[in-house]
C-alpha cells in the first residue's frame, strides 16, 4: 500500500478519489437527512392540515346539526305536538323529524333533566336523562354539542331548547359515529380517520375506521393504554408500516372520552424520497466510477510525460543531448518538454561555447593556458609511448607594458592578434600555438629532439617578427624573448616543464640573444631571485643596501657638478645585486615606499654632509615609476629638503622616460608639484621610451639624460651619434641640460663634447664609489670641483 | 301616551267599582316592594303581588280586561299580570301579520294570523305563567302572569313596585319574574299591612335569558342565533 504511494499518479489518484468519495458520503447523508427531515416535516404539515380539515369538517357537521336541531326547535307543529302531551304522537313527530334531517337519533328532555321521549326506545319511561351534562353545558350556553355514548355507539350529539317561546324542553339530536363517517372524513382530509374509545384503565377501542381490520387491531394495541394528550403526534407502526399519527379528544364523558386519531403512512410520503435516495446512491457510484476512470487517464497524462522527462534529464547528465523528449499534448506538459529540448539543445550548444572558451582566449582566438595544460597532458603520456620527444617554448614581448601605456591598450591587443597568425605561421602544424595571457606565448612543438631545433624554431619566430607592426599606419617593432624546454630531457609532467620554461624566459629576458635553454643552473639563479623580495625587508634593516656615489662632469669646464645616488644590495651570500635585479621586484610590493624614504633620507643626509664638508654638489636620486604615481610625494620630498637644510635646487629627482609616460595625466601633476617645490627633475634613460614631444615639452624638466645604450658606442656607430646629437639639439631647443651616462672613453668624451652634450656621467671619470671613495676622489682624481 | 291614558281610565274605574262595593270607608295602606338581584342590582319586570292572608279578594276585581300590545315586532308589556279571568286582547299595531300562540299548561291557545285587534279577547282563567309567543317571529316573547289576587303590580327599572289602595291586614307577599330560579308560590312574604303601608325587599336569583337576540333587520324572523 505505502509503495503504491510513491508514484504520482496513485497519491493523485488517491487524493481525488478519497476526497470524491468523502464528499459524496457527507453530500450523501447530509442529503439524506435534509431529505428525510423534509419528508417527516411534509408528513406532518400535511397531517397538521388535515388535522384542521377535519376540525373544519367536525365543526361544520356540528353546525349542520345545530341547525337541524334549531329548525326543529322552531317548529310549531312540532311545539303543538309536545303541547298535547301525548307520547306516542310527540315520538312519531320526532321520527318523522328525525327522518327528515338524516338523524339517527332524537331525545327530548324536560326542564328538569327527565328523559320525555327518545326515538331509539320510544317505550323509555321518564327516567333522568343520559346526558346532564350535556344539557348543563346548554342551560349555560344556550346549546351543547358532544360526542357521547349511546350504548357502546358513539354519537355526535347536539342539544338545543325547544322554545315555545320560552325553552320548554331539550331537544337532543344525534348522529352515529360510523365507518361510513370515517370515510367521507378520509377523502376530505386525505387522512386515515379512525375514532377510539377510551376508557380508563381500559384498552382504547377503535369504534370507526377507515383502517381495515388488522389495522384497526394493530393500532389499538399500539396506542399507550393511557389517555391521549391532545393535538399530539406520534409515529407508529402498525403491522411493519409506519404512520405519523395526529390524535385529538371529541368528546369527554363520564366514563370514557372519543378520541379521533389520524394517520399518514409514512411509505406514501417516503416513496418520492427513496426513489432520490436510490438515485443518489447511483449517480454517486458512476461518477466515482468515471472520476477513477478519468483520473486514471489524466494522471497517466501528467506522469508518463514527466516519467519520459526524467529519463531525459537523466541523459542530460550523461552528457547526452541527443536525446529529445516527444510529448504530444499542448498543455503545460508539452510546453515543458519542448522547454526541456531546447534546454537541452542550448545546454549542449552552452557547453561546446564553454568548452571553447574553456580552452580558448577570447582576444586572440588562439587556445589557452588550460587547453596547454590539457594538451600537454595528452601528448605526455603519448610521446612516453611512442618514445617520441617535444619542446615547450614560452614566449614573451619585450617592453610590452611600455606599448600599452604608450600607445593604449587597443593598440597592445591589436599587436597581440597579429602575433597569433604570425607563431601558427612560423611552427609546424601539428604544433600547438597558446597564448598564456598578457604577453605571454606558448608553443607546444612535437618531435623536437633537441635544443638546437628548438632554437631554429625561435629564431624563425624573431625572424618573422622583425618586420614591424603597421597599426593605424605606425610601425611598430615587437621583440620578444623564449624560454624553451624539452621534453622528456628536461621534465617529465606538465606542472614542472611549464615551471622550467618559465625560469628559463626569465634567463632569455636579461640575455643578449633573447632565448634561453633550460639547464639546471638556471633554477639556481632563479629561485636566488625568488628568495630576495623575502630578504629585502631585512636587507634594509641589516643595513646591507648600500650607497654609491657617481660624479657627473660638466663635459664643457672639466668640473664636477653633480653626483648620482646609486643603491646597491650587498647580499650577504649573493654578492654584490644591482637595482635592477631588485627594485622591479619591489616595485609590485608595498615596501616601495619605505625603500624610497629611505633613499631619499640617505642621500639627502649625505648630501647635507657633503655640504657640511664645504663640498657643494648636485644630489640625483631615483624615483621609481611607482613612486611617481602617489601623489603626496611632492611634500615629502619638500619636507624632506627642509629636514636636512637643503636648498631644494640642489636635488635633482631622476625619473625613467617610461616611468613619465606611464600615465602622462596624473604623472604630470605629480611632476608640476615637484617642480613647484624647487627640486629640478630630469628625465632618465631618455630614448628607449616612447615620448611625445609635445608631452616632453609641458613638462617642467631641467635635465635630460640619455640612455647609455646610445652612448656606449656613440664614436663607433654614426647612427647613435645622430640620435645623440638629435636629442642634444632637442634638450636645448626645450631649455634642457643634456646629460649622458655610459661615457667610457676619451673617444667618447671627445665626440660628446664636440656634440654639445652638457654633462657626463661613466667609467671614463669615474665608477659609483663610496661617499669615502667618492670624497677621496674628488681630492686625487684630474677632475676637480667647480 | 294612549296606553298611559287607558291605563288611568281602568285605575279609574277599579278605584269607583271600590267604592261602590265597599260603601264603608275601610282604612286602605300602599305596599312598596322592591326587587333586587343577588348582584344588589335593581330587576325590572318582576311581579309582586299580595294575597291576604284570609284569601279574601275583599270582592275586587282589578279589571276587566288587559291588553298585550304588539308594536315593532315586540310584545308590550314584556310581563303582564293579570287576575284570573281577566280577558286580554292582542291589538296589532305592526302592519305585518303576527301569529300569538301559547302552550302554557296555564292557558293554551293560538291566535292565527291576523291583522289588527282579534274581535274576542282571550280569558285567562286560570293561574299561572302563560309564555306568549309569535310563529313567525321567534324573538317575540311576553309573559302574562295570572294570579288569583286583584293586589299586583309591576317593578320598573328601579326595581320598585307600589301596590296602592289595599285594605290594612295580614298578607302574603309573592314575587314572580320570567327568569327566577325559585319558581315557588310559597316564599312570600307575611306583611301586617298599617295604615303607613309597608315595604317588602325580595332578593331573586334570575336565570340567563333565554331569550335569542333579535336581530336588527325588522324584516329578520328566523336567525339570530349565536
Amino acid at each position: 500500500m505505502i509503495g503504491l504511494f510513491r508514484t504520482f499518479q496513485c497519491r493523485l489518484l488517491f487524493f481525488f478519489l478519497g476526497l470524491i468519495l468523502f464528499v459524496q458520503v457527507i453530500a450523501f447523508f447530509s442529503i439524506d437527512a435534509a431529505n428525510t427531515q423534509s419528508a417527516l416535516l411534509q408528513i406532518k404539515n400535511e397531517l397538521f392540515v388535515g388535522g384542521r380539515v377535519f376540525d373544519r369538517l367536525i365543526k361544520a357537521r356540528t353546525e349542520h346539526l345545530f341547525e337541524a336541531a334549531r329548525l326543529l326547535s322552531g317548529d310549531f307543529a312540532f311545539k303543538t305536538a309536545f303541547s298535547t302531551g301525548e307520547r306516542p304522537t310527540l315520538i312519531s313527530a320526532m321520527d318523522n323529524h328525525r327522518e327528515r334531517i338524516k338523524a339517527d337519533v332524537i331525545m327530548l328532555a324536560s326542564l328538569e333533566h327527565k328523559l320525555i321521549a327518545d326515538t331509539l326506545n320510544p317505550e323509555a319511561k321518564s327516567d333522568q336523562f343520559v346526558f346532564p351534562d350535556l344539557i348543563r353545558k346548554a342551560e349555560e350556553k344556550g346549546e351543547a354539542s358532544s360526542v357521547v355514548f349511546i350504548g357502546d355507539h358513539p354519537y355526535q350529539v347536539v342539544v338545543v331548547p325547544l322554545l315555545a317561546p320560552e325553552p320548554v324542553a331539550w331537544i337532543c339530536i344525534g348522529f352515529t359515529i360510523d365507518d361510513l363517517l370515517a370515510k367521507d372524513l378520509q377523502t376530505l382530509t386525505r387522512l386515515e380517520v379512525t375514532f377510539t374509545r377510551e376508557r380508563q384503565g381500559q384498552r382504547p377501542v377503535a369504534l370507526a375506521s377507515t383502517l381495515p381490520d388488522p389495522l384497526r387491531k394493530s393500532l389499538t394495541d399500539s396506542l399507550p393504554s393511557t389517555s391521549w394528550q391532545s393535538d399530539m403526534v406520534a409515529v407508529m407502526s402498525m403491522n411493519g408500516s409506519k404512520y405519523v399519527s395526529l390524535s385529538s379528544n371529541m368528546g369527554k364523558s363520564a366514563d370514557a372520552d372519543v378520541v379521533v386519531i389520524l394517520q399518514r403512512p409514512m411509505e406514501e410520503a417516503l416513496e418520492q424520497f427513496y426513489r432520490l435516495r436510490k438515485l443518489l446512491i447511483v449517480l454517486y457510484l458512476a461518477g466515482l466510477i468515471v472520476s477513477l476512470a478519468g483520473g486514471t487517464i489524466i494522471a497517466g497524462t501528467v506522469t508518463k510525460p514527466v516519467r519520459l522527462l526524467a529519463e531525459a534529464a537523466r541523459f542530460i547528465e550523461d552528457g547526452d543531448y541527443g536525446h529529445s523528449v516527444t510529448v504530444v499534448q499542448q498543455d503545460e506538459l508539452g510546453k515543458l518538454a519542448s522547454a526541456f529540448n531546447h534546454m537541452s539543445s542550448a545546454i549542449a550548444k552552452r557547453e561546446e561555447q564553454i568548452k571553447y572558451q574553456a580552452y580558448h582566449d577570447n582576444l586572440t582566438g588562439l587556445s589557452n593556458r588550460s587547453f596547454l595544460l590539457k594538451r600537454l597532458n595528452e601528448e605526455i603520456p603519448a610521446a612516453m609511448e611512442r618514445g617520441g620527444a617535444f619542446a615547450l617554448i614560452i614566449m614573451d614581448l619585450d617592453r610590452f607594458k611600455d606599448i600599452n601605456a604608450v600607445l593604449g591598450h587597443a593598440t597592445g591587443d591589436t599587436i597581440l592578434k597579429k602575433i597569433g597568425p604570425v607563431l601558427t605561421e612560423a611552427v609546424p602544424e601539428a604544433a600547438a600555438v597558446v597564448r598564456m595571457g598578457g604577453d605571454e606565448f606558448a608553443l607546444l612543438v612535437p618531435d623536437i629532439n633537441n635544443a638546437g631545433q628548438a632554437r631554429d624554431v625561435t629564431l624563425n619566430i624573431s625572424k618573422k617578427l622583425e618586420s614591424p607592426f603597421i597599426v593605424d599606419g605606425n610601425p611598430i617593432q615587437v621583440e620578444s624573448s623564449f624560454g624553451i624546454v624539452l621534453f622528456p630531457e628536461h621534465g617529465e609532467d606538465a606542472d614542472t616543464l611549464l615551471k622550467l620554461a618559465d625560469v628559463a624566459l626569465y634567463t632569455a629576458k636579461g640575455s643578449v640573444n633573447g632565448y634561453a635553454v633550460y639547464s639546471p643552473e638556471l633554477v639556481q639563479h632563479n629561485l636566488k631571485q625568488l628568495t630576495l623580495l623575502g630578504e629585502l625587508r631585512l636587507a634594509i634593516e641589516n643595513e646591507e643596501m648600500v650607497f654609491f656615489y657617481q660624479p657627473k662632469v660638466n663635459i664643457t669646464s672639466g668640473h664636477v657638478v653633480g653626483m648620482e645616488a646609486l643603491i646597491r644590495w650587498e647580499h650577504p651570500r649573493h654578492g654584490f645585486i644591482p637595482p635592477d635585479d631588485f627594485i622591479p621586484l619591489l616595485e609590485g610590493t608595498a615596501l616601495i615606499k619605505p625603500m624610497t624614504m629611505w633613499t631619499l633620507r640617505t642621500a639627502f643626509d649625505q648630501c647635507s654632509q657633503l655640504n657640511n664638508m664645504g663640498i657643494t654638489l648636485d644630489m640625483s636620486v631615483n624615483l621609481s615609476a611607482r613612486m611617481l604615481q602617489d601623489p603626496r610625494i611632492p611634500e615629502l620630498v619638500l619636507q624632506m629638503t627642509k629636514d636636512y637644510s637643503l636648498p631644494p635646487q640642489q636635488i635633482i629627482i631622476e625619473v625613467t622616460e617610461s616611468a613619465v609616460m606611464t600615465d602622462p595625466q596624473k604623472t604630470l601633476d605629480t611632476i608640476k608639484r615637484l617642480d613647484e617645490t624647487g627640486v629640478r627633475l630630469s628625465i632618465d634613460d631618455f630614448g628607449t621610451g616612447y615620448s611625445s614631444m609635445s608631452y616632453l615639452q609641458k613638462l617642467p624638466v631641467d635635465e635630460l639624460k640619455i640612455d647609455k645604450s646610445f652612448v656606449l658606442n656613440v664614436h663607433k656607430n654614426p647612427n647613435d651619434a645622430k640620435i645623440v646629437h638629435s636629442i642634444i639639439g632637442l634638450g636645448h631647443n626645450l631649455g634642457m641640460k643634456v646629460v649622458s651616462e655610459g661615457v667610457e672613453t676619451q673617444a667618447a668624451w671627445d665626440l660628446l663634447k664636440y656634440l654639445g652634450c652638457d654633462i657626463g656621467q661613466g667609467y671614463f671619470m669615474s665608477k659609483p664609489l663610496p661617499i669615502a671613495g667618492l670624497v677621496t676622489w674628488l681630492k686625487e682624481s684630474g677632475w676637480g670641483l667647480r | 301616551m294612549r296606553e298611559l291614558i287607558i291605563l288611568r281610565g281602568v285605575l279609574l274605574i277599579g278605584i269607583m267599582a271600590g267604592f261602590l262595593v265597599f260603601p264603608f270607608n275601610v282604612m286602605s295602606a300602599t305596599l312598596d316592594g322592591v326587587v333586587k338581584g343577588r348582584d344588589g342590582k335593581p330587576v325590572k319586570d318582576a311581579v309582586i303581588y299580595a294575597v291576604a292572608a284570609d284569601g279574601s279578594t275583599h270582592g275586587r276585581t282589578k279589571q276587566q280586561e288587559a291588553v298585550m300590545d304588539q308594536v315593532n315586532k315586540e310584545f308590550v308589556p314584556y310581563v303582564l299580570p293579570v287576575q284570573v279571568g281577566t280577558a286580554v286582547r292582542f291589538p296589532n299595531k305592526d302592519n305585518i301579520r303576527h301569529h300569538v300562540y301559547s302552550i302554557s299548561p296555564a292557558k293554551r291557545f293560538e291566535l292565527p294570523l291576523y291583522k289588527g285587534t282579534p274581535s274576542s279577547p282571550v280569558v285567562f282563567d286560570k293561574p299561572g305563567a302563560v309564555v306568549l309567543g309569535c310563529n313567525i317571529h321567534d324573538w317575540m316573547a311576553a309573559y302574562i302572569y295570572v294570579v288569583e289576587t286583584p293586589y299586583f303590580a309591576t317593578t320598573g327599572k328601579d326595581g320598585s313596585a307600589a301596590i296602592h289602595d289595599l285594605p290594612q291586614g295580614e298578607y302574603e307577599v309573592l314575587v314572580w319574574h320570567p327568569l327566577q330560579k325559585e319558581r315557588s308560590e310559597t316564599t312570600g312574604k307575611r306583611v301586617n299591612l298599617s295604615e303607613k303601608g309597608s315595604r317588602v325587599d325580595f332578593v331573586i336569583e334570575l336565570k340567563p335569558d333565554w331569550r335569542p337576540r333579535r336581530t336588527p333587520s325588522t324584516g329578520g324572523g328566523g336567525g339570530g342565533y349565536y
